[in-house]
């Protein structure tokens, strides 16, 4: 069988790591601070969050039906501030603490699914609603104002290293990264989600419930957000508010980027990784270089539109021509 | 006939879909004033012919001229533009919009810049006045009933400039005295001019209004003529004359104990529809398009809500709310549109094959892979498809291969019964002779097969029994001795 090279056939098998390396070139000859080995270790500390975020941000997008979830920055502040309460005002264990928040974020993904699957509310709508909410949930219950006085044992996971280098937080990433790419890739619930995002209605007549699957994705991404909240909390070491603001879209952002599409049924959790690393590669870059924080977001809101568009590009066909004989 | 002038006239007309001749070298002329009654089993080619005409796709040879000029295929802008309206079964209608805005929809109102209803409300009142028809144009079009909706539809159509109307399947939800009336208006039509093309399954009322009468069939022009020529029996005659020319492959004819029960089922389609399938045995569903037969196997697997019904699997009562009941329980559905239902087509063979026992062959929640290929290779030489490895791409692979995917999916589930809605649409010839061959090779192997088929050839062939549904309701059952075309058309239009 004859296969042709196609741009779109490169760009989905290596186009990312592609993008990647080329970034890393420009950003290393741009400035010299960028390729050493404490910034490189600052990158993989500031991707930590996003990349486990991604990973349930793709199990959402692969199921299909439109899946997409804003609501991860709203519950990653949640978190952060549930715990931090919990803990410095009820007295609460930081295991018990930690426990609940993962919980509590794990219900609301399982909550955001039984309401898109069962009631067919579209998914950005939903999860649209959800963060608004959370956010006013959130900062109401504490007032508007930081949590302070957070035992040092919280914030271990995301200030500490291993063997003087590693931090933890990035062990931690890369950990769940490969569960999750195994997850995908060789579990039963993996390859039904593919089959689901793919073609509901050949997965349901098949005896794989797309409803069911569905709900099972949004609720392995909550408890995804409530371990990357924890990672957030241990980072910033206070239980703020505006903790998780703006990280759903660098997330969806870097999913698109690695090929993870919008339509469902499409993507690898390594690729999004490498999505990520773009993110961050690219927004540590621009910090090294000097751009304004609003240069910073001009730039990420086209690279999210290119991403997209790279996305839609195949939907597109042509049409036959017509014409008058005499 | 002479003095009546041809508006729109097909030459040589052929059109190719993948497996099937869909028109071969069909003329057919349409005259002024006249109601041209077009008929055919179902697949005969009627709607490709329809697309022909509105553009909605092109013919791959042929002339189309419409007022001496010709073109070499129709666009549906350019159709609309030279006054060619087709009225579809399902209503194209915007139900939240008054009846008058629907049909200046996309209109630009060149008097004023603004939207005046009433102005609409006006000139829409005219159209039915002309119609003979009593409607509210200010009424929002869902709360009306079906058939006011068809006849907004054919105002909406007249509310242009046209010429030719295209009625297709017009009369298939109305009542009796709404039928009467619908063939009023289109009496009342045709003495005004227009060229009527009018499409129906209800052989009784094309006597009533036609004029001429074509019967299309495997694509082919079978006969035209003035109604007058024809009468109920030579028409049916026309219409299943072809040839068996298939081989049907034998089968012992042994057949087991009744596997599957289906009693008194009800949904929004069909009603009280009862059968038993044995094991060995292939039960055959025909009627027309339309007729519930494939709601009917969806009402059973649970993809659609069954309002009453009890099925028995094996002698024992069983509860299917879902297709994934119907899975765990050993039945399969290879369903009419396999791109759509039966494949993923971006993954292999392998992977469309372990679908539904994707939870049966995996160990804490891990696919064993290698189980997992050696069932799928398993599949792929049991059914001979025709592809380098079970690593292939479902979506590169031909119609015939595709289906044998489908069904191999279901072997592997290891099914007792096989639902089959159009087993070959869309196969070519060869895979069809394959696809019967293992269809007979399965029953030998003690399977219940359900098939249903829109190809009487094929109905009669591979039936063993055959149930024949007419607008949702079993119009009879007939056994391999009383086997006739004639027969199964009769009950197929409900006569």
């Amino acid at each position: 069988m004859k296969q042709k090279l196609t741009f779109k056939k490169f760009y989905d098998e290596y186009g990312v790591l592609l993008i990647l390396l080329v970034m890393v070139a420009i950003f290393s000859f741009a400035t010299p601070t960028f390729l050493t080995g404490a910034n490189i270790i600052n990158i993989s500390k500031q991707v930590a969050i996003m990349a486990i975020l991604s990973v349930g941000m793709t199990l959402v997008l692969v199921s299909g039906g439109g899946g997409i979830e804003l609501s991860m920055g709203s519950v990653i502040s949640l978190v952060v501030v549930l715990i931090s309460k919990f803990v410095t005002e009820r007295g609460f264990s930081v295991a018990i603490a930690l426990i609940l928040a993962v919980l509590v974020a794990t219900a609301l993904g399982f909550i955001d699914g039984v309401i898109i699957a069962k009631i067919k509310v579209p998914p950005l709508i939903m999860t649209l609603g959800m963060q608004i909410f959370l956010y006013g949930f959130t900062y109401s219950i504490c007032e508007g104002k930081p949590v302070y006085g957070i035992p040092a044992s919280l914030t271990w996971i995301g200030q500490t290293y291993l063997f003087k280098v590693i931090p933890v937080s990035a062990l931690l990433m890369v950990v769940i990264v490969i569960l999750g790419q195994f997850f995908v890739s060789k579990m039963y619930i993996g390859r039904s989600l593919y089959a689901v995002g793919s073609n509901e209605e050949t997965a349901d007549l098949s005896g794989i419930s797309s409803d069911k699957f569905r709900i099972m994705a949004y609720t392995m991404c909550g408890f995804l957000v409530g371990i990357a909240g924890i990672v957030m909390l241990g980072r910033i070491g206070s239980g703020q508010p505006s903790a998780g603001e703006g990280y759903e879209m660098d997330v969806l952002t870097g999913c698109v980027l690695g090929g993870v599409s919008l339509n469902g049924g499409k993507g690898s959790v390594i690729k999004a990784f490498c999505g990520i690393l773009i993110i961050g590669v690219l927004s540590n870059g621009m910090s090294l270089l000097g751009f304004n924080p609003f240069m910073q977001k001009m730039i990420k809101g086209l690279v999210l539109i290119l991403a997209v568009v790279i996305d839609s590009l195949q939907y597109i066909k042509l049409k036959k021509k017509v014409k008058v004989l005499n | 006939m002479a003095d009546k002038k041809v508006v729109l006239s097909l030459r040589n007309i052929s059109k190719q879909y993948p497996g099937v001749q869909a028109l071969d070298n069909v003329s057919i002329d349409f005259m002024e004033g006249e109601v041209h009654c077009l008929v055919g089993e179902n697949g005969a080619g009627k709607s490709t012919f329809i697309k022909m005409i509105s553009g909605a796709d092109q013919p791959d040879s042929g002339v189309i001229s419409f007022e001496g000029k010709e073109y070499n295929a129709m666009t549906p802008k350019l159709s609309k533009d030279l006054g060619i309206e087709v009225v579809y079964q399902e209503f194209n209608l915007a139900e939240d919009l008054t009846v008058a805005e629907n049909m200046y929809l996309g209109e630009q109102h060149a008097d004023s810049k603004l939207f005046n209803l009433k102005k609409l409300k006006k000139r829409a009142d005219e159209v039915f006045k002309k119609m003979n028809i009593e409607i509210d144009t200010g009424e929002i079009v869902k709360y009306l009933t079906v058939s006011y909706m068809q006849f907004v539809e054919i105002g909406k159509a007249l509310a242009k400039d046209i010429k030719v109307l295209i009625l297709d399947e017009p009369t298939a939800p109305l009542t009796e005295d709404e039928v009467d009336k619908l063939l009023d208006i289109v009496m009342k039509l045709k003495k005004k001019g227009y060229v009527i093309i009018y499409i129906s399954h209800r052989l009784p009322e094309l006597f009533k209004i036609g004029d001429r009468i074509t019967v299309l069939r495997d694509g082919k022009l079978i006969t035209t003529g003035p109604i007058e020529d024809f009468d109920t029996p030579k028409l049916i005659k026309a219409m299943v004359g072809r040839e068996l020319s298939y081989e049907y492959p034998e089968k012992s004819g042994k057949v087991g104990d009744v596997i599957f029960e289906a009693k008194n089922i009800y949904s929004e389609k069909v009603q009280n529809i009862s059968f038993k399938v044995r094991a060995g045995e292939i039960l055959g569903i025909g009627g027309l398009v339309g007729a519930g037969r494939t709601e009917l196997l969806r009402a059973i697997y649970g993809a659609d809500l069954r309002y009453a019904g009890e099925i028995y699997l094996e002698g024992k009562k069983v509860k299917i709310n879902r297709p994934e009941d119907a899975v765990k329980l050993g039945i399969g559905f290879v369903t009419e549109d396999r791109k759509r239902q039966g494949l993923l087509l971006d993954y292999s063979i392998c992977y469309n094959t372990s679908l539904p026992i994707l939870k049966r062959i995996s160990n804490l929640g891990v696919i064993n892979k290698i189980k997992e290929r050696k069932i799928a290779t398993k599949e792929w030489e049991n059914l001979r498809i025709k592809a380098p490895s079970i690593d292939t791409k479902a979506s590169t692979l031909s119609g015939g291969n595709q289906q044998k995917i489908v069904l191999a999916k279901w072997l592997a589930a290891d099914c007792k019964v096989i639902f089959m809605d159009e087993p070959t649409r869309g196969v070519d010839v060869g895979a069809k002779q394959e696809i019967y061959k293992l269809l007979a090779e399965l029953a030998e192997a003690g399977i219940a097969i359900v098939i249903v088929s829109s190809e009487m050839e094929e109905l009669l062939g591979m039936s063993d029994r055959i149930l024949i549904l007419h607008e949702g309701v079993s119009a009879g059952e007939i056994s391999k001795g009383e086997f006739s075309q004639e027969i199964v058309m009769q009950y197929s239009s409900g006569l």
